[in-house]
């Protein structure tokens, strides 16, 4: 079942067209590839995808639950109430925070307690908080992250403040996760790690992946489809091998004849 | 059974704490060390700490930047000044804060709705503004004001016991509320605005919130000022009143409830003894503040704050926390 549609989307910044006529499809519980040389728009489709800029053109259909949502103009708060988590290119962590904080933030929307409970600590509010640490540590047991509760967000190692970023978006129980160059800036074992781990994400929880990632090791060993953008066009579309083989996205990575 | 619920074991140490302090300064004052002159000084205390724990939830915690905490206080002030000349008791108090409350509340939603969606210095603007505005109306409505020449003459229903009551709950309500889900959510929009909104936090609404509390808990600190001095007029609510109070919440540590605590004690007894240098007083005081901001440029607490349950090694008391958890595994 389609879980997210994209129809003739279109972006204008003044005069520049950052993406152009787009046209996209995510079924539920796959993993999405997304790629092209930098500065093919491709942040800019999560932007435009996750509310943080408004379309131009073109509608955004979500269906998480056989219910249809429009997102095109909607903020990027409503759009994650819906179900769409993502991570960030340039990392955004809540870094005075610690790392459990930081995970359970991103459930205070689902779980938290209300005001009222927590001005008076109700038993409500003890309850909240502990279900809320349960499931974070569970999270964070996943990535081998759970002896690190503690540790401020800031004095975490590079790598593993990526991996924050998604148990941050994954402790919002989403549908739909998108991942903004999860291992950019990664040697090639943490890499590696970091691959095994989508992996397992997909496998173990119930949502869709899309996934932005420069490492082609990465990207055409895990995804299930593959769409190529250049200059904010798509140019292609199709199963690894297929993206492996295809005139344009080599023309368009090494420049052809 | 509500009640039940309220008095859990990390209230109850606080209250019990609360009720130590109060016990130390009802001793202080029935030995005489606190004598109807320091006891004004204290009084002060309270009221700054209760401005600054107010005005540090929206400049600490929600990170936006807050020029106008004098007005709020202003109309805490006049709120009681009018309504207590009219029913001097203790009903009529209450009701002149809660009046008071109602106006500073609406307010600060007029001005944080608008302001508050904006990214940058607009609220800092909005709020400078609002609070002159409120201060020039006083000043121009003397038929309910007394304009320049203000109110005096207002029921003495104050005493450092209320003062100190209304102080000690300000401080309960802010750091449960920052150590709860909807406050870490606050402290999420301080820290990175657009990561909060992904992760589905309205932050419009958590600035509004914290805005809003800190406004109406400086209209308390203004209502005890005009009911314990008797005397108010549009002069002690001018900007360098709200200037005054961000030093407080700068000096003490922004994003530490305890710093504006420890602040307001440590700022409220340097200028007791300053008084005898006379016209040297302001500038002791500035160089006061300039070595400490050298010496602790994140403020006297940075943004740490005392924790009872810290203090006595008892992780039960952190709901949720790690040894918590693990003591329950265990059992």
């Amino acid at each position: 079942m389609t879980l997210l549609k994209v129809d003739n989307l279109t972006k204008n910044f003044g005069g520049l067209t950052a993406i152009s006529h787009v046209d996209l499809e995510v079924k539920n519980n796959e993993l999405v590839g997304l790629i092209g040389p930098n500065g093919a728009g491709k942040t800019t489709l999560f932007n435009l995808l996750t509310g943080v800029y408004a379309p131009s053109e073109g509608s955004i259909t979500f269906n998480p639950n056989k219910e249809i949502h429009e997102l095109g103009g909607k903020n990027t708060s409503q759009i994650g109430q819906l179900g769409i988590a993502r991570t960030f290119q340039n990392i955004r962590l809540f870094k005075e925070l610690s790392v459990l904080e930081n995970v359970r933030i991103g459930m205070h929307s689902e779980l938290g307690a209300n005001l009222l409970q927590s001005f008076f600590r109700t038993k409500e509010y003890y309850r909240t908080e502990v279900e809320m640490t349960e499931k974070a540590m569970e999270l964070l047991k996943i990535f081998n992250m759970e002896d690190k509760a503690k540790t401020k967000a800031s004095n975490l190692p590079y790598g593993d403040q990526r991996k924050l970023e998604i148990v941050r978006a994954l402790g919002t129980n989403p549908k739909l996760l998108f991942l903004d160059e999860p291992a950019a800036g990664m040697n090639a074992r943490e890499s590696h790690e970091l691959t095994e781990l989508i992996q397992q994400i997909h496998n173990e929880f119930d949502l869709a992946i899309v996934l932005i990632e420069h490492d082609m090791k990465v990207i055409m060993n895990i995804s299930e489809r593959i769409y190529v953008l250049e200059y904010g066009k798509k140019i292609a579309e199709g199963k690894p091998q297929d993206i492996q083989r295809n005139q344009h996205v080599i023309q368009a990575y090494l420049g052809g004849e | 059974m509500i009640l039940m619920k309220i008095f859990n074991r990390t209230n109850i140490s606080w209250i019990v704490l609360f009720i130590l302090t109060y016990f130390v300064l009802e001793g202080l004052t029935w030995a005489g060390i606190i004598d109807p002159f320091y006891e004004i000084t204290v009084v002060n205390i309270f009221i700054n700490i209760i401005l600054a724990v107010g005005l540090n939830l929206i400049v600490g915690f929600s990170g936006q930047l807050a020029l106008g905490h004098a007005g709020f206080m202003a109309i805490g002030a006049y709120a009681t000044g009018i309504l207590l000349v009219k029913m001097p008791s203790g009903a009529g108090l209450i009701v002149s804060m809660l009046v008071g409350m109602l106006v500073a509340g609406i307010l600060a939603l007029i001005i944080g709705i608008p302001t508050l969606r904006l990214k940058g210095d607009y609220f800092a603007i909005a709020t400078l503004g609002a609070s002159e505005i409120i201060r020039i109306a006083i000043l121009n409505l003397p038929d309910l004001t007394n304009g320049a020449v203000g109110i005096s003459g207002i029921p003495l229903m104050v005493d450092w016991r209320f003062a100190y009551f209304i102080a000690a709950l300000t401080i309960l309500v802010v750091s449960n509320y920052i150590r709860s889900s909807p406050g870490r959510a606050t402290i999420a929009v301080r820290e990175d605005e657009i990561a909060a909104e992904s992760l589905s936090i309205q932050t419009t609404y958590y600035k509004n919130l914290a805005f809003l509390i800190g406004a109406v808990t400086a209209v308390l600190a203004g209502s005890i000022h005009a009911s314990y001095f008797g005397v108010i007029n549009p002069g002690q609510f001018t900007f360098n009143k709200s200037i005054d109070i961000l030093i407080i919440v700068v000096f003490g540590g922004i994003g530490s409830v305890t710093g504006s605590v420890v602040a307001a004690v440590v700022l409220g007894i340097i200028n007791v003894y300053l008084q005898q240098f006379g016209a040297l007083r302001m500038i002791i005081y500035a160089l006061v503040l300039i070595f400490i901001m050298i010496f602790r440029p994140s403020g006297l607490m940075g943004n740490v704050e005392f924790s009872l349950s810290k203090l006595f090694k008892r992780p039960q008391d952190v709901p949720g926390s790690i040894e918590n958890m693990e003591q329950e595994k265990g059992a």
